[in-house]
């Protein structure tokens, strides 16, 4: 199932896992957000709820991520984008182009 | 006759276009100015629709109403507290799910609402179409199409603003399911008694907001309520296993997917893809910063090529009426008051304002585009190196062109901390006034081969000092966590000629507002200093002699022969030079005008290589102390228009005072190692 490249990734897996580790072009799903209050609060304001669908434009090197949430584009900084888990998408649309 | 007028407030999220739509709305009737005790603008305006008259305040854009940021505080502060008669809400119609979220917290605060359903141009363009009276019905509140751009629209919006503001419809709060429902009203049942006067907001609203654990209201309640707020929360988080808040993020979102899933008809993502392949460029890891540079010298290229020659015709336009104000037309006294102080002083900021408001002008063009985001992106990483934001390096880069601005631009940073320790280090870039320095004294002590090098070692050091500096402040002087890096990416968006025009203009006004007042009452305590004692027998003396003798005896010359045994270790001891240093702080250029007085006779002979001759003359200084002279005047004492910025916008002139210490010391110690270690050496001998 894993890809060999990186067995790390494993996007089925039940806690799912850091936005930072997933794949750039790849389409997921939020499962929570691991932070604080604030953080939480804000980056539901911004779109990133529980739930939502999120392709993954850009997540190469120590940067902040480049991501497609509710039809805007999100920057967050690797900090957040570690903090942030999730999980393959169930209902796979198109998958967002890098 | 009694006419009507009402207050409207302008709500809704960064880069919906509200501040398009506020232009359109008030045109050049617009006040800005600062909410009270902290730094972000205040912008209201008035309008005249069918004969009411008609107040339009802009609030800050957010994202949502909690109180966790300043913006979303005082958004919300200006709702309840200021109570408008309506809140017109701006939609971005093309990402309308996440727009809409703020919606929801607005409905909750029971105020009249109109959506303006802005930017619906490209939602027709992307094929995608809205059925906005059924929205209208879902939502119970009346929608408005606009193209806030092209001023489409303005008039039906204003219409439907007049007719809500008159029925004074409230719209009705959205379900938030049983559970949540049940603790809201429970909570809103104790808070009816409970609740403070002064504040017209409904205990539902207040019981709501108690449940999302909003800090700043529950600052405000009593601790029965607080504990009852706790209950309900813990209560809450069993059944649901997950904190509230997010339950009723949630429970909004689901709404609005709800709303948007039965009036939107084709909700394929169109609008994205031009802008996310530019993205994929410009953000690109490897390509984004080199790009990002290529464009920043081309501004500068722009603002310093373009914004020269005007600001050498305010110079002169300055030179004609200070030659016409001659002393045989005013008094002596009030010749030199008039002339050396005011004209002067005032002046030399004036002669700045071309390359403030071309910057200014690229600054609202980079914003107004979405560049500016792009840029926050490619530079966080570096930035977040060093303790800084990635916005951080906006204010850094606008200090290269007066630090004035730059200081004014920390506005962009939302933490007070990055914002204190950018602030402090702006200065460290050098600007453009201090280049008069670096020219002359480069000109004059070393081959002309060199002279570029020299000045451009000179900026990398001052560049390099902030990088440092920065990381260090943010570690011992104002330590604290580094906030999360979240902002949006708007889509590329080509500006409005008369958007751009008015927020450089008004960005400009504050700047010469704010800074011309101080640096005029600065300009004339210098002007006493440098015009007092008058020398005995001035009157029998020419013009230059007596410039010159009259500064020789000044009181600014005593200062300065003060000081001078402090700068004898670091090469500069004379008092003509730490005199033109004092005078330096006024603003940096006035360094090779005192400079100029002192050493080449004819006060009226600013020919920098006539200057450089007269200091290789006289012997005033070696290769190594014009070098010293350079990095000094980098680093000590920010000009006082400077000195003042920080202390305005770090609303504490403790920081100003902070500012000035470390900038003195930090320069005394580098010309220190600089001077002795050339001497070491046996480089430039002194």
């Amino acid at each position: 199932m894993n890809k060999e490249s990186r067995p790390e990734v494993d996007l089925s897996g039940e806690g799912g896992i850091s936005l930072s580790d997933a794949p750039q072009g790849a389409r997921v799903r939020l499962l929570r957000v691991e932070g604080g209050h604030a953080l939480r609060l804000r980056l539901a304001a911004m779109g990133l709820s529980p739930g939502v669908s999120i392709g993954i434009l850009q997540n190469g090197g120590g940067g902040p991520a480049l991501l497609a949430v509710r039809q805007s584009r999100i920057a967050v900084g690797r900090v957040v984008a570690r903090a942030i888990r999730v999980c393959q998408h169930l209902a796979p649309r198109q998958a967002a182009k890098s | 006759m009694p006419q009507e007028r009402f207050t409207i407030a302008l709500a809704g999220n960064p880069n919906c276009g509200k501040s398009t739509l506020f232009n359109a709305l008030t045109g050049a009737h617009q006040h800005v100015g600062n909410y009270p005790g902290v730094t972000v603008e205040k912008k209201s305006g008035d309008c005249l629709h069918r004969g009411v008259a008609l107040r339009v305040v802009d609030l800050p854009g957010t994202y949502s109403l909690t109180s966790w940021s300043l913006e979303e505080r005082i958004a919300r502060a200006a709702l309840i507290d200021e109570a408008p008669d309506l809140v017109v809400n701006i939609l971005d119609a093309s990402s309308l799910e996440r727009n809409l979220y703020l919606t929801t917290q607005l409905m909750e605060l029971g105020l009249p609402i109109v959506l303006a359903f802005n930017m619906s141009d490209i939602v027709r363009a992307r094929g995608e179409k809205v059925d906005l009276p059924r929205l209208s019905r879902l939502l119970g509140i009346p929608i408005v199409e606009t193209v806030g751009s092209r001023g489409e629209g303005v008039a039906e919006l204003l219409d439907a603003v007049l007719a809500a503001a008159r029925e004074k419809r409230r719209p009705v709060s959205m379900h938030y399911g049983n559970e949540v429902e049940e603790e809201i009203a429970r909570l809103a049942s104790g808070l009816e008694t409970t609740r403070e006067a002064g504040i017209r907001v409904s205990a539902r609203w207040t019981a709501l907001k108690l449940i999302e654990n909003d800090p700043e209201l529950r600052e405000r309640q009593s601790a029965e309520v607080l504990a009852a707020a706790d209950a309900s929360r813990a209560h809450l988080e069993k059944i649901f296993g997950e904190q509230p808040e997010m339950v009723i993020a949630e429970q909004r979102y689901g709404f609005i997917s709800g709303a948007c899933q039965e009036c939107v008809s084709n909700t394929v993502e169109f609008r994205h893809t031009v802008s996310d392949r530019v993205d994929s460029v410009v953000t690109h890891p490897l390509l984004g910063i080199p790009l990002f540079l290529l464009v920043m010298y081309l501004v500068f290229q722009f603002t310093f090529g373009v914004g020269g020659p005007a600001a050498d015709l305010v110079a002169w336009l300055i030179s004609r009426l200070q030659a016409l104000l001659s002393p045989a037309v005013l008094p002596g006294m009030l010749h030199s008051v008039l002339v050396d102080g005011v004209i002067a002083g005032v002046g030399g900021v004036l002669t700045f304002l071309p390359n403030i408001l071309l910057l200014f002008l690229f600054i609202a063009a980079l914003e107004d585009s979405g560049c500016m985001a792009r840029a926050a992106f490619v530079m966080d990483h570096v930035m977040h190196r060093i303790g800084l934001h990635g916005k951080s390096f906006i204010p850094m880069l606008l200090g290269l062109g007066c630090s004035v601005p730059g200081i004014m631009a920390t506005r962009v940073l939302e933490d007070r901390r990055d914002r204190i320790a950018t602030m402090l280090v702006v200065p460290l870039m050098s600007c453009s006034a201090r280049l008069p320095v670096y020219t002359l004294l480069a000109g004059a002590f070393f081959a002309p081969a060199m002279r570029g090098r020299v000045i451009f070692a000179v900026y990398v050091l001052g560049a390099l000092l902030a990088v440092g500096l920065a990381k260090l402040f943010r570690r011992w002087v104002v330590p604290g966590p580094t906030v999360p890096f979240v902002m949006e990416l708007p889509p590329y968006r080509v500006p409005t000629v008369k958007g751009l025009l008015i927020h450089t203009w008004a960005r400009g006004w504050l700047f010469l507002r704010k800074i011309g007042t101080v640096v005029l009452a600065a300009s004339l305590v210098i002007w006493l200093l440098c015009s007092f004692p008058t020398p005995p027998g001035a009157a029998q003396m020419s013009r230059a002699e007596r410039d010159t003798s009259t500064l020789e005896g000044s009181y600014a010359a005593d200062v300065g022969k003060a000081i001078a045994p402090l700068l004898r270790p670091i090469g500069l001891g004379d008092w003509k030079v730490a005199t033109s240093l004092v005078v330096g702080m006024g603003a940096k250029e006035l360094v090779v005008s005192s400079m100029s007085t002192f050493y080449s006779m004819r006060a009226e002979d600013n020919d920098p290589a006539a200057l450089g001759a007269a200091l290789r003359t006289r012997e005033a200084f070696t290769p190594l102390t014009a070098l010293v002279m350079m990095v000094f005047v980098l680093v000590y004492v920010p000009c006082l228009a400077t000195v003042a910025a920080i202390g305005r916008e770090s609303g504490s002139w403790g920081w100003a005072f902070f500012q000035v210490l470390y900038s003195t010391g930090l320069a005394w110690v580098l010309c220190l190692l600089i001077y002795q270690g050339g001497r070491l050496i046996g480089v430039g001998g002194g």
